[in-house]
């Protein structure tokens, strides 16, 4: 499993990165801290190559969360992205949690610190949620 | 013969001089957007004017009565000493007994008046213009009252229509006489409620005015408010964002160090960064509690010199930069003693002085920040400079809105040059940024200023 996380924080980065490490050792775990940088790796990445869960940040500098959604919707169109995406945010309104969702590729809004069973849920129902 | 009618249209024209109205309480220039105060004082002057024409009116009859014989002297004679009465109280202040007993006087008057004289003159349709004034007389917080002596007015009008009581003395009148007196009175009540109504419209337009004023103000304090409100609701999902970032990672890292087995290094590890996060936390309610305290408190002038204090704000800050930068005073002789908000002004080159050595450069030779302050035409000039990173085109136009971070590895709250915006703004000033990517950057922030006194060193 590889697991790409974006978020400008690299505190919280390094945070989610050992969790899971702690909880999951095989993953690979990318961490990058630049919003445009993820979406320019991801622009230039073939979608086969995409990671396997891609955890997002919304409240970004420069380029924000859903600035990034809205750039990624059109690899989407392609049914066989394997791709799962969930948003990781510390946001506490349901404005943020409503849009994010809105995306019909955005699979969970998950709540800073990642926790296990979260991911867990987020991960097992697979073809029950989208 | 005299009537009433004559009284009260001279009244329409009698002007009373101005500062005697004013001696008296009356408030002329109601320039009060206060609509009960603005009734009351109408109802004021309303009074005085008929006390005055009352005891005109008294005096004058009792003069013709006693010299025709024609009328009963001794009754219009007394009104006289009640008017006087009337205005004393008026005058210490018993402004609602006053305005009682001559309300209570001049009913009084009417009904007797008209009952001594046969057959009725038409004396009673002074009961009209009497019940109207009640109305004004005692508008505001004595309405009620006011309602209450115009039931009893109209009571003691039906009673008097109705019945044939009549008092002794009869005074006769022949027919014609009576049909001439009648018209008069008659005229004379249809002017006084004309006056009145004049008296009313001419307080319902003001009071309008007023409301209509009033309404535009409102509808401009609502949108302010709303604006407002607009703001908060962004600054309030900004800061709990900005409050709720260090915490998060709090939050993780005490669930890892809570996962036991535990290295000790690792142990260390998430401590320091909890640590980190800890006081990033405390600085982010820092700046928060300093843009609420510009926004609330007003400015205070205080003696300070400017130079001496960026000096001392540059060697709080010069520990937390990554290599050493030098002070470069403009003018390092001149001391730059003003009278300025001086908390402020720390804040500003706290916040200022504070970026041009976190964002010095690592490429070139000798880092610096130079800082120059000079006044002109009553303005204060600061400018700081430095040769650090540097700020990119297009971060420039947003580097002071709020919780703006110009990279996402930025270190800070994002308040920062957010704050200075709101502090300069308060103090009627402009902050400018020059800046050029890997060349320096350059804050000129200038100030209107009281008083300025430049001393050599």
């Amino acid at each position: 499993m590889r697991v790409m996380l974006i978020d400008d924080d690299p505190l919280i980065n390094f945070v989610h990165a050992e969790i899971i490490a702690h909880e999951w050792p095989d993953w690979q775990v990318t961490a990058i801290e630049s919003p445009v940088k993820a979406l320019k790796f991801l622009k230039e990445t073939a979608v086969f190559e995409w990671p396997d869960l891609l955890l997002l940040d919304l409240n970004m500098p420069v380029l924000n969360g859903f600035d990034l959604l809205a750039q990624i919707t059109p690899f989407f169109t392609d049914r066989s992205l394997h791709t799962v995406v969930a948003i990781l945010s510390s946001s506490l309104f349901d404005e943020d949690r409503e849009k994010a969702l809105s995306f019909p590729f955005v699979q969970g809004f998950l709540e800073k610190p990642l926790q296990k069973d979260a991911l867990l849920r987020l991960l097992s129902p697979r073809s029950g949620n989208s | 013969m005299m009537t009433l009618g004559g009284l009260f249209f001279s009244m329409k024209n009698l002007r009373l001089p101005r500062h005697l109205l004013v001696k008296l309480g009356i408030d002329l220039d109601v320039s009060s957007d206060d609509d009960v105060y603005i009734l009351e004082q109408k109802g004021k002057t309303l009074h005085l004017l008929l006390l005055a024409l009352v005891f005109t009116f008294c005096v004058i009859f009792t003069i013709i009565n006693i010299q025709t014989a024609t009328g009963p002297a001794a009754i219009t004679f007394i009104p006289v000493p009640l008017t006087v009465i009337c205005l004393l109280l008026y005058i210490k202040g018993y402004v609602v007994a006053s305005k009682l007993l001559n309300f209570i006087q001049v009913s009084t008057v009417i009904a007797v008046l008209d009952l001594i004289v046969t057959p009725s003159s038409g004396i009673l349709a002074y009961y009209i213009p009497t019940i109207v004034g009640a109305q004004i007389m005692f508008a505001g917080k004595r309405r009620r009252l006011g309602h209450l002596l115009s039931v009893i007015v109209l009571l003691v009008l039906a009673a008097l229509v109705l019945t044939d009581f009549r008092l002794a003395p009869k005074l006769t009148r022949n027919l014609e006489d009576a049909k001439i007196e009648w018209l008069m009175n008659f005229g004379g009540s249809t002017l006084a409620v004309l006056f009145e109504i004049i008296f009313i419209l001419s307080v319902s337009n003001r009071i309008q005015t007023l409301l209509i004023n009033k309404k535009h103000l409102i509808e401009k304090q609502n949108e302010e408010l709303q604006r407002t409100n607009e703001e908060l609701d962004r600054f309030v999902y900004a800061v709990s964002h900005d409050l709720r970032t260090p915490l998060v990672s709090l939050k993780g890292l005490l669930d890892l160090i809570l996962r036991l087995p535990l290295q000790p290094e690792k142990a260390v590890n998430y401590l320091q960064m909890a640590k980190t996060s800890t006081n990033r936390l405390d600085e982010t309610i820092r700046d928060i509690l300093e843009y609420a305290r510009n926004a609330r408190l007003e400015p205070v002038p205080e003696h300070f010199d400017l130079l001496k204090m960026a000096e001392q704000v540059f060697a709080d800050h010069s520990f937390a930069a990554r290599r050493p930068v030098k002070l470069v005073l403009k003018h390092p002789d001149a001391a730059c003693k003003i009278v300025h908000d001086k908390t402020r002004l720390h804040i500003l080159l706290r916040n200022l002085i504070g970026n041009a050595i976190k964002y010095s450069s690592q490429q070139v030779d000798e880092p610096f920040v130079a800082i120059s302050c000079s006044h002109q035409n009553g303005q204060l000039c600061l400018e700081i400079t430095d040769n650090g990173e540097g700020i990119s085109p297009d971060c420039l136009p947003k580097i002071f809105d709020m919780f703006f971070r110009g990279t996402s590895t930025a270190e800070g709250t994002g308040l920062g040059l957010y704050i200075c915006k709101q502090i300069v703004t308060k103090l009627d000033g402009k902050i400018t940024v020059e800046s050029q990517p890997n060349l320096g950057t350059t804050v000129k922030v200038t100030l209107p200023m009281k008083e300025i006194e430049e001393t050599g060193a």
